[in-house]
């Protein structure tokens, strides 16, 4: 099946076009024949009628009068001739045809027969000869133009109707396209979907079948959407309800006094606030309407890193220049401190550089860890993935910051990538769009 | 560190009696008096009997309470209030502080972080506060072409850029902005910009404001927005304007 004929809409039309097209063309032939016929018909009367009245007119006529008569009467196909003898020989080259014409004249005038009627070839091959006996035994002799007897069938009807036919598949493809269109139209919002639309119901319209069609999209889609929603809520609600026990149990342990399992405790606490958080901020898609603006990067990136560096990590920055780029800074925020986190966790230190250059931002991520093993680098991004398990829970985290960082960047319209680096250390890479002013 | 006998009178609204009971504990130790109340009437009944120079509100999340209770607050009163939220409530945090809160704590937090809030709203509130008319506090200080917005913590250059802070730097940066073209010495800083995160260093007050300057792009302690003091502490020299 080529492409073009793979839509409902080109098989629909193409079935159309086929089934009146044949139909016209069955139609014009049928029409044709019969009007053949019936032309057939008034021919052969008109010719009988008019020998019958030459015939008549001559057999009174006085002898002298009678060859300018039948001169007077000839025309048309028709060329008559008064003698004393037939002219007409017959059999000859013509003889079936001038067989069938004698019968049908003799049929439907059979006075033209009393006396005698002879039918025979003509002069030239257009022509009959045809030679009838007066009662006093004298002839009319009457040369008939045979091709002049049946008035070519002329084509004006094929000419006149092909527009119509033409005229009514234009129409109907018009149709067959507004009755198809809602089949399109439910295409699109399924595929939206399931890019996560916002669930806009689709119009129920078109014919039953495509109404049913779509109000049956629209349920599903509801019910769909309310249950993600219900889903995402209860989840939001339950990490959401957390955070005033752990804010209880921080004030407890501060009453306490600061002794070492105290620390531990509350370092616990933290660990526990950063899951929920990037669990919130996973579950929400993390952008929950915040604009987009321009905003400057290397200070954004300075106080991811001056953060780090104030809870004990080995975090560094390096900006050439600053750099300007435009998105949603919060968002682009806890995805920056995703990734200088886990360079701390995993490789020890974090060194993030920017470079900005045209209508790009690159930033790096540098740590001394092990790095990941090649197999494994597309599938950390995946959301609760571990490189290793049993190290991952031991220095907590939840697989979610990753996932969270691509997300946030992808959806800026920016890539990131995982390098192992040569000389050892993991590095990501990300680049951004850069100030659209510029 | 006591507030002594005229300390000032906070006001703990939260639905959850022992979070409410737990914050009360440190304010009290920290020398202010405290009344707790778990809803709306309750806090009314309070703010009907006795002066309250500040109200800590829980924005609780089943429901809008919280935010209700701030719009009805402000329509009547000026009262400073600092509302508790939780991290992922941007939205409902941004509302809460264009409804009229002064400022915002996200769960969970430390007493130490609290306390700092809490002198920060009253040291800006001042002694007058309570005679502003309703909705007269909060929104934007403009210095040198830049703007910093209080409600929402944002920093925008003069050319629309926004310019990230840290929490010690946003809260050094008021702190300067508050006290503009006078010398403020490096314990003063300390106290009122302390560092929030009772897990961070303590950093020197001079990397924060080597910090802050680098975000201000001005570096040069001489002639720089904010200029050092040799031997007295530091200087906002910009002129200041409020909106």
């Amino acid at each position: 099946m080529t492409s073009w004929l793979d839509s409902l809409q080109a098989r629909t039309m193409v079935a159309l076009v086929l089934a009146v097209g044949i139909a016209h063309v069955a139609s014009l032939w049928v029409h044709q024949f019969a009007l053949d016929r019936e032309l057939a018909q008034a021919g052969d009367v008109a010719l009988a009628e008019r020998l019958v009245v030459a015939k008549r007119a001559v057999a009174r006529a006085a002898e002298p009068d009678r060859e300018r008569i039948a001169h007077d009467l000839s025309g048309g196909p028709l060329d008559m001739h008064w003698g004393r003898a037939p002219l007409a020989v017959p059999g000859g080259a013509r003889e079936s045809e001038s067989r069938a014409l004698e019968a049908r004249i003799v049929t439907l005038a059979p006075e033209l027969a009393e006396g005698g009627l002879v039918l025979g070839a003509g002069g030239d091959p257009h022509t009959l000869t045809l030679s009838m006996r007066l009662p006093d035994q004298t002839w009319m002799n009457v040369g008939v133009f045979t091709a002049a007897l049946n008035p070519p069938s002329h084509s004006g009807a094929l000419l006149s109707s092909t527009p119509m036919v033409l005229g009514t598949i234009l129409v109907s493809l018009l149709l067959v396209r507004r009755i198809t269109r809602p089949l399109s139209t439910l295409a699109n919002a399924a595929r939206k979907l399931y890019a996560g639309g916002d669930g806009t119901p689709v119009p129920e319209t078109g014919p039953r079948e495509l109404r049913e069609l779509s109000r049956s999209f629209n349920d599903m889609q509801e019910r769909i959407k309310k249950l993600v929603e219900t889903r995402t809520l209860a989840l939001a609600a339950v990490s959401h309800d957390l955070k005033t026990p752990i804010t209880r149990l921080r004030l407890r342990l501060e009453e306490r006094g600061g002794g070492e399992a105290e620390r531990a405790m509350a370092a616990d606490l933290l660990e526990m606030d950063r899951m929920i958080d990037q669990t919130l901020a996973f579950i929400r898609g993390d952008a929950s309407g915040e604009p987009f603006r321009l905003f400057d990067l290397t200070a954004l990136l300075e106080s991811v890193v001056s953060e780090a560096a104030d809870m004990g990590g080995e975090a560094s920055l390096a900006a050439s220049s600053r750099a300007v780029a435009w998105g949603r800074p919060l968002q682009y925020k806890r995805a920056f401190a995703n990734l200088v986190s886990n360079a701390l966790r995993y490789g020890k230190s974090a060194r993030v550089s920017v470079e900005s250059g045209g209508e790009r931002i690159v930033v790096l991520v540098d740590d001394d860890g092990p790095g990941i093993p090649e197999s494994l680098i597309d599938k950390v991004f995946q959301p609760f993935f571990r490189v290793d398990s049993s190290r991952n829970l031991a220095t907590g985290g939840f697989g979610l910051g990753l996932a969270i960082a691509r997300d946030a960047i992808l959806e800026h319209g920016g890539s990131i990538r995982l390098i192992n680096r040569p000389e050892g250390g993991l590095r990501v890479r990300v680049e951004l769009t850069a100030d659209p002013r510029t | 560190m006591s507030n002594g006998a005229d300390s000032a009178h906070i006001l703990v609204v939260d639905d959850d009696v022992q979070l409410g009971r737990l914050v009360a504990k440190s304010l009290r130790a920290d020398g202010y008096r405290v009344s707790i109340a778990r809803n709306g009437a309750e806090m009314w009944e309070t703010l009907r009997h006795s002066p309250v120079e500040l109200i800590v509100l829980d924005l609780m999340l089943p429901g809008r309470n919280g935010l209700e209770l701030c719009k009805e607050l402000r329509a009547t009163r000026a009262t400073p209030i600092v509302m508790l939220t939780a991290k992922g409530d941007e939205a409902d945090r941004v509302l809460g502080l264009e409804l009229g809160a002064d400022d915002y704590l996200t769960k969970p937090f430390g007493s130490r972080e609290l306390i700092a809030r809490i002198k920060a709203v009253l040291r800006r509130a001042g002694p007058d506060r309570a005679a502003l008319p309703a909705g007269a506090v909060g929104g934007v200080i403009e210095f040198d072409g830049w703007r910093l917005n209080t409600l929402r913590r944002e920093l925008v250059d003069p050319a629309g850029v926004a310019v990230d802070l840290t929490t010690g730097e946003y809260d050094l940066l008021l702190t300067f902005l508050e006290a503009p073209r006078r010398v403020l010495s490096r314990e003063y800083l300390l106290d009122s910009a302390r560092n929030r995160e009772p897990h961070a260093f303590d950093r020197a007050i001079d990397v924060q404001i080597s910090r802050l300057r680098r975000k201000l792009r001005s570096s040069d302690p001489e002639s720089g927005v904010i200029k050092t003091v040799r031997g007295a502490g530091y200087m906002m020299t910009a002129e200041t304007k409020r909106e």
